[in-house]
């Protein structure tokens, strides 16, 4: 970076940190490697444009300060990816059309040449949905049965490329969905997406014996209705995703479940805060807890958005992540939007009636977020997110108030290949030229699947298992220009107000 | 319907979820087992699906079961994601009580909750289950919740005896396994556990044929699908046939409304979905189809026919006497009804791509017409309570699907008789809600 860029984002840094949240903005956009080295998107960011489909560009994918390191494809995936040390676990759609049923366990100790060493079979594996996590710290991989009362846990210490069942059961009025272990890896959480019970608590204390601890459903006027969650550390906070609609229903929802962490008879919950926002972007996802420069956030996902009609209220079409300081948490707010070009109201007119709202094949789900993880949860600085069809976009979180998109990577289209396992390909339909993928899981960083170094790992649902190398040496201001902001802020006044957005995104 | 033979609207062990991606429309509805979409978010894609109606590529309100009480000769209910809605008249008109009224008495156009199932009971209340369960009493005008050891509790399913209008079977769910319950009310109260286990029941149903037989699915903790038989009202359990090993959900669809020994059931597995039948009580079981992906719906029509519908738009049929299912095509079946003693089947189907939301054959499921679409309801129930508590619903909902604002107006009864009151027809009333519509109209 030279002085002179230094100098202006750092004045920027300093300006602006209300507009992030004050003003509908997207993020701005990666500054590409130049040449070859990368295939950026021509239009807005995250959009796969009419050309591009035309052209045939985007069944090559859309890179920018990525790569491609290694890719197993298989049959498609699910909705869900989990990674430890060597192996990434991704599922599949439960499609009796596949050749291989259930969850893919990969070998990835070669990057460049991933391969399947088993699939997982139980009724829960066949079809996890959003709930296969792994807790890295007692090495066990887990899952609940979409739909279902089944529930799995696996042990992965000894030889991750074949997880060893520990126990397949099914657990009374448990439905599987979503679901995410304690810290502590002694509870496993399962959240049904139900209106009862809205979440089943299970002691895995002894994974061999799950024991069913709770079910609990959200008392009016609560929406009962919970997606995924996480916990605090102490394991006494549960950060949950309320998913409601357009309205105040819609957010996280901060519980005090130190009841059951302790193992105390009759368990009870309380709530202890609780955000909603009603800028278009719904259908509450993931609740990710980090800190960031030593406090406390959620990387909050949402996957829906109003379309049309949100663009016709000013509101977003699609949804979007959000970082949300939860250093109160009786009073969580919103300090920053990770809101793509494609989800800015300000772009409606190019967004909610072109190729992306039509048929072809996004659908609802549009370019809206679905899950994001970050390269540490106790100092996270850079923060992967799936978004559906803009693929896995990539911010720098170093100044929370002002995320920066600092590169993506979209997976190729696959028209109509296929690829029984993705859920995709099972939805749009056999004969439908699928014009990009959907990304939606949640991707691995090597801290996060307990390695010191390594590459960002993810699954989309037509390209399967990817890892991809993230360039950061390329575009993005650094940490280091917000240290001089103070001291060029006043001089920057003027030129702030008269720079164009496109110009301050090259920042 | 299984609940309410002879035939059934939807497979038991569907469990519909609330979850964005069940609500778009048919296409992605082929992935579920039973999606259960919410109108909190049908909502919000109107705009969406009117501007690509064609493609309906928004989320649009759908069907969940159609219902024939045997106490009103004319009256339909059909189950949706949006609420319940009511025809007095053969299917000739419709209107409805709005899914947040019914879920928790809201006056909300969006709900918080779900009705994951209907049922009815042999004098024509209504039970919906969603965080409580709630019984109608006046043909969905108001629900309050039931009482006793339901409260509170998680309700996995929950059957009306056919025959006796005050016995209610209901399925609970608690962290050591979990019990059947009975209510002697029609559903109003309901007493201790008749039955409890450490495993999972996954359905209960009585016999129509055979007063006091009851049947039961369940399921070991760690697998092992079985049958139960009672003979006194579920007062004493004799263990019968083994269904089926790990991993297999097993539930009934129907007992045979002529036949208390024989017995329809659903064995889901993985990626295949089979119908199994006994007809010696539960002693022997015999798999009887198995197809990929999921049923949708079944019937026991009053001729002895058996049907089974998957979203795909499988229709499977084994006409009475038969052996064996034959495939044909057939709407993309949400679920499929029979009004008992009568020939006509019914089937719900996908709005845009079959052209109805509810449809029927009378000629044994070879063609389908339509009986209504969702954008003919004509409104709200005109009883006071829901045309207070589902205005903003109803008037969230005309959007949804595109009907005139001015088509709410409650018009004259049809034979059959008016459910409710008929405070929504006073003049005022109409006006205040034209004028509401149009003010709505105007700002949307």
């Amino acid at each position: 970076m030279t002085w002179n860029k230094a100098l202006i984002c750092s004045g920027l840094i300093a300006l602006v940190p209300w507009a992030s949240v004050h003003a509908a903005a997207s993020v701005p956009k990666a500054t590409c490697r130049s040449g070859r080295a990368d295939r950026p998107e021509s239009g807005l960011q995250g959009m796969t444009t009419q050309a591009e489909q035309d052209s045939g560009a985007n069944k090559q994918g859309f890179t920018c300060n990525t790569d491609l390191v290694g890719q197993f494809q298989g049959e498609g995936g699910s909705w869900q990816f989990t990674a430890w040390k060597t192996c990434g676990y991704f599922d599949t759609s439960n499609n009796a059309a596949q050749q291989h049923l259930g969850t893919l366990v990969v070998d990835a100790s070669d990057p460049s040449h991933p391969v399947v060493t088993e699939y997982l079979t139980t009724a829960s594996m066949l079809d996890p949905w959003e709930s296969l996590k792994v807790h890295g710290g007692r090495q066990l991989l887990a899952g609940g049965q979409r739909g279902g009362p089944g529930f799995s846990i696996y042990d992965i210490s000894r030889d991750c490329r074949h997880p060893v069942l520990l126990a397949d059961v099914n657990l009374p009025g448990s439905f599987g969905h979503t679901g995410e272990f304690a810290p502590d890896g002694k509870t496993y959480y399962i959240t049904p997406l139900r209106s009862s019970p809205s979440l089943v608590a299970v002691d895995v204390s002894d994974p061999s014996n799950p024991r069913e601890l709770l079910l609990w459903t959200a008392p009016s006027p609560l929406n009962p209705i919970f997606h995924d969650l996480e916990i605090s550390d102490d394991g006494n906070t549960g950060y949950f995703t309320q998913f409601g609609g357009a309205t105040a229903q819609n957010g996280l929802l901060i519980l005090d479940t130190s009841d059951i962490q302790a193992r105390r008879s009759n368990p009870q919950i309380r709530v202890i805060g609780q955000l909603s926002w009603d800028d278009g972007s719904i259908g509450a996802q993931q609740p990710l807890r980090v800190k960031i420069a030593g406090k406390p956030y959620i990387i909050f996902t949402d996957e829906g958005g109003l379309h049309a009609s949100g663009c016709a209220a000013g509101k977003s079409p699609n949804g979007f992540a959000r970082i949300i300081d939860i250093s109160d948490p009786a009073n969580p707010r919103v300090v920053s939007k990770l809101m793509l070009e494609m989800n800015d109201p300000a772009n409606c007119s190019q967004t909610a009636s072109g190729p992306a709202d039509t048929a072809t094949g996004v659908s609802v789900f549009g370019y809206s977020s679905h899950y994001c993880n970050v390269d540490d949860r106790n100092n996270a600085t850079t923060a992967a997110c799936s978004y559906f069809s803009a693929g896995l976009r990539i911010f720098d979180i170093h100044d929370v108030n002002n995320p920066k998109e600092i590169g993506y990577y979209k997976p190729p289209a696959r028209g109509t290949d296929v690829l029984p396992g993705s859920q995709y390909y099972r939805f749009a339909g056999a004969n439908f030229n699928r014009p990009m993928d959907w990304t939606t899981s949640r991707p691995s960083f090597p801290k996060d699947r307990g390695m010191s170094s390594g590459d960002i790992w993810f699954s989309s649902q037509d390209n399967g298992f990817q890892i991809v190398k993230l360039h950061t040496n390329s575009g993005g201001c650094s940490a280091t220009g917000g240290s001089l902001a103070p001291f060029f802020a006043l001089a920057l006044i003027p030129m702030l107000f008269h720079r164009r957005r496109g110009r301050v995104r090259r920042c | 319907m299984a609940r309410e033979v002879p035939g059934t609207s939807r497979p038991r062990g569907t469990e519909r979820e609330v979850k964005l991606r069940d609500v778009i429309p048919s296409r992605w509805q082929r992935l579920h087992s039973g999606p259960r979409p919410s109108i909190s978010w049908l909502a919000p894609f109107a705009v969406a699906l009117a501007v690509s109606a064609a493609h309906a590529n928004g989320a649009f309100p759908d069907e969940l079961s159609v219902h024939f009480p045997a106490s009103a000769p004319h009256r339909i209910l059909l189950g949706s994601n949006f609420g319940l809605l009511v025809s007095e008249d053969d299917g000739a008109s419709w209107r409805y009580a709005c899914e947040p009224y019914v879920t928790s008495g809201s006056t909300s156009s969006l709900s918080p909750a779900n009705v994951s199932f209907y049922q009815i009971t042999a004098d024509g209340a209504i039970l919906e289950d969603s965080v409580d369960l709630r019984r109608s009493a006046d043909v969905a005008c108001t629900w309050p919740a039931s009482s006793g050891s339901v409260a509170g509790s998680v309700v996995s399913d929950v059957f009306a005896d056919p025959t006796d209008p005050g016995f209610v079977l209901a399925i609970l769910a608690a962290i050591n396994g979990s019990s059947i319950v009975a209510s002697r009310d029609g559903g109003t109260t309901f007493g201790a556990p008749l039955y409890t286990t450490s495993d999972l029941v996954t359905s209960v149903e009585s016999a129509r044929s055979a007063r006091g037989v009851v049947y039961a699915t369940k399921v070991g903790i760690r697998g092992g699908a079985t049958l139960l038989r009672s003979a006194d009202w579920g007062t004493t359990w004799n263990t019968m046939a083994t269904l089926a090993g790990a991993g297999t959900q097993p539930s009934i669809l129907a007992i045979d409304p002529a036949d208390a020994n024989t017995v329809y059931l659903r064995l889901l597995a993985g990626a295949n979905d089979s119908i199994a039948i006994t007809t010696d009580g539960g002693q022997t079981v015999q798999v009887a189809l198995t197809v990929s992906g999921a049923f949708t719906s079944f019937l026991r029509a009053t001729d002895g026919a058996l049907y089974a519908g998957q979203l795909e738009g499988n229709l499977y049929v084994r006409p009475a006497g038969a052996t064996s299912f034959a495939r044909r095509s057939g709407p993309r079946l949400r679920c499929l009804g029979q009004r008992l003693g009568t020939s006509r089947i019914f089937a719900c189907g996908d709005m845009f791509q079959d052209g109805f939301s509810l449809g029927y054959s009378d000629d044994g499921g070879q063609t389908f017409l339509p009986m209504m679409s969702f954008s003919q309801i004509l409104g709200l129930l005109t009883c006071a309570p829901v045309q207070s508590a589902c205005a903003a619903h109803w008037e969230r909902i005309q959007g949804v699907l595109g009907i005139a604002p001015d088509a709410g107006q409650p018009r004259p009864a049809a034979p059959g008789g008016s459910h409710c009151a008929t405070v929504g027809g006073e003049p005022s009333v109409l006006l205040v809600l034209l004028a509401l519509c149009h003010h709505f109209r105007r700002k949307s």
